[in-house]
């Protein structure tokens, strides 16, 4: 096991069990290894820490959490690259940004596609379905006023 | 920047294996062909560095928003 310095604090992980990106992040296409750290008492919070460049890790959610009808079909060539077999299970996650003013918000137009079973992942664009890559969180300046 | 001068059919060999054909000029817009392995992603230049900037922007934040992000999506949860 190894351990690296993060934002999230010390992350422990064995170097061969990390994700691999077949296509990485749009403008971090140079880091390759990451790994995938849950955030806290949040099950559908995750954070994806790059082992290359510890200064560089996203913070993701599952869109289906709050967007039940979001759909990203991956292309047979996707599919392929991703290697995975017809029954393995994939993981969609879309990248949270947390802007100055507060506001928070989803890159539903650029998800990534994490295979558990062969851990490869991807991040994909999706042209069609009119995706925004910054749909604000739903709810979330409602504060919990229950 | 290589500049080429091309007319409509003809094309351009990038490597071995990218071929970049210009089909059709018609009032300003140019529509190109390209040919490259299926493992190279291939983008309008506005929307990768649309994706590009999202990107980079969502990689900056700091422990204590992501303290602060757990109590918001927490509160969130429980509301619902």
């Amino acid at each position: 096991m190894k351990t690296l310095q993060t934002r999230f604090g010390p992350v422990e992980y064995d170097p061969d069990q990390t994700i691999f990106f077949v296509q990485g992040m749009l403008g971090f296409e140079h880091l390759k290894h990451f790994v995938l750290v849950s955030a806290g008492e949040n099950e559908f919070l995750f954070g994806l820490q790059s082992v290359e460049d510890t200064s560089v890790a996203f913070l993701l959610v599952e869109p289906g959490y709050y967007f039940p009808d979001y759909t990203c079909p991956l292309n047979a060539q996707q599919k392929a690259l991703l290697g995975s077999d017809p029954e393995a299970e994939l993981v969609v996650l879309c990248t949270i940004t947390l802007h100055q003013d507060q506001s928070i918000t989803l890159n539903l137009a650029a998800p990534v596609i994490l295979d558990l079973k062969n851990k490869q992942a991807m991040q994909i664009v999706l042209e069609e379905g009119g995706y925004s890559s910054r749909e604000p969180l739903p709810g979330h300046l409602t504060g919990s006023s229950s | 920047m290589l500049v080429l001068t091309r007319k409509t059919g003809q094309g351009i060999r990038i490597g071995d294996d990218i071929i970049v054909r210009i089909l059709e000029e018609k009032e300003g817009r140019i529509r190109v062909g390209i040919e490259a392995p299926q493992k190279m992603r291939i983008f309008r230049e506005e929307l990768y560095n649309h994706i590009q900037q999202e990107n980079l922007e969502a990689s900056q934040w700091s422990a204590a928003e992501l303290n602060q992000l757990k109590k918001t999506l927490i509160s969130r949860t429980s509301d619902t």
